[in-house]
């Protein structure tokens, strides 16, 4: 059955895996562009400061007061639509069905 | 016995195909590692040869009837570092079938994260880390739970 160990193990990468999300979060920047790749195929790089929209194939991708987000999506789960605007370094939005991420950075 | 063995195999490698017919119904990809838990069975006996061919064989058929090619090199990467990560944890005999298992389920999705890391070319996957342990580990409580359960209902020696 279940030992001692097994349960610290647990406990322990719980405590991993937060640790790594708390160093992922201080380390978010502003970021000033958003990089659109489908099939893992860059289609463009937009500035995050010019109010814009982009349609791919399957989404519509919408920069709005510096921050970018799925507008819409012909997916069945809509996760990407619902995922909130992004605009800090290390956010990304992802559609699975559709080979879609967003994703933010600071180079140009 | 060679009989007998193969029989099992066969046996066990139905099993897994079921479970990752059964897992291929969940959308968009998301597994909790049913299939995994007929690997650990067999690591659990240290039978390691049987962990890799039940787990080879599901992985062939599973991809060919239910999946697509991409998904091969993200299950191939995922099967074959969990293996190696429960194999090193058996190893270490200080871990229970639970401890294992949380090991496995852990290790797959590091295997699949390097591997999204190569297609995607990019490191920002790499922002699911943290998720994909806590995930990981949860599903491998899962898993050995399930082997638990089928150890107490089989009877016969393999």
């Amino acid at each position: 059955m279940i030992k001692k160990t097994d349960i610290i193990l647990f406990v322990s990468l719980l405590v991993a895996a937060l640790l790594l999300f708390g160093v992922g979060v201080l380390c978010r920047q502003d970021a000033k562009i958003a990089v659109i790749t489908e099939n893992g195929i860059e289609v463009c790089r937009l500035s995050l400061e010019k109010d814009t929209e982009v349609s791919l194939s399957h989404n519509t991708v919408k920069i709005e007061n510096g921050r970018v987000f799925v507008k819409e999506a012909d997916c069945d789960n809509q996760l990407c639509v619902k995922t909130q605007p992004i605009s800090k370094t290390g956010e990304i939005i992802v559609c699975l069905p559709n080979k879609v991420t967003v994703e933010v950075k600071n180079e140009g | 016995m060679k009989g007998k063995r193969a029989a099992v195999l066969g046996l066990a490698s139905a099993v897994a195909i079921a479970f990752g017919f059964l897992e291929s119904l969940i959308p968009f990809g998301f597994k909790v590692g049913l299939a995994n838990s007929v690997c650990l069975f067999f690591v659990k006996r240290k039978d390691y040869s049987g962990a890799i061919l039940v787990n080879a064989v599901r992985i062939v058929v599973c991809t060919v009837c239910f999946s697509n090619p991409v998904s091969l090199i993200y299950s191939v990467s995922g099967a074959a570092l969990s293996f190696m990560a429960m194999w090193f944890t058996e190893k270490l005999k200080i871990f229970s079938v639970f401890g294992i298992s949380i090991m496995g389920g852990v290790f797959h999705n590091i295997g699949q994260i390097i591997a999204a890391t190569v297609l995607f070319g990019s490191l920002a996957v790499l922002v699911y880390f943290p998720v994909l342990i806590i995930v990981g580990a949860v599903c491998g409580l899962l898993t050995a739970t399930v082997t638990v359960l089928v150890e107490k209902k089989v009877k016969f020696k393999i």
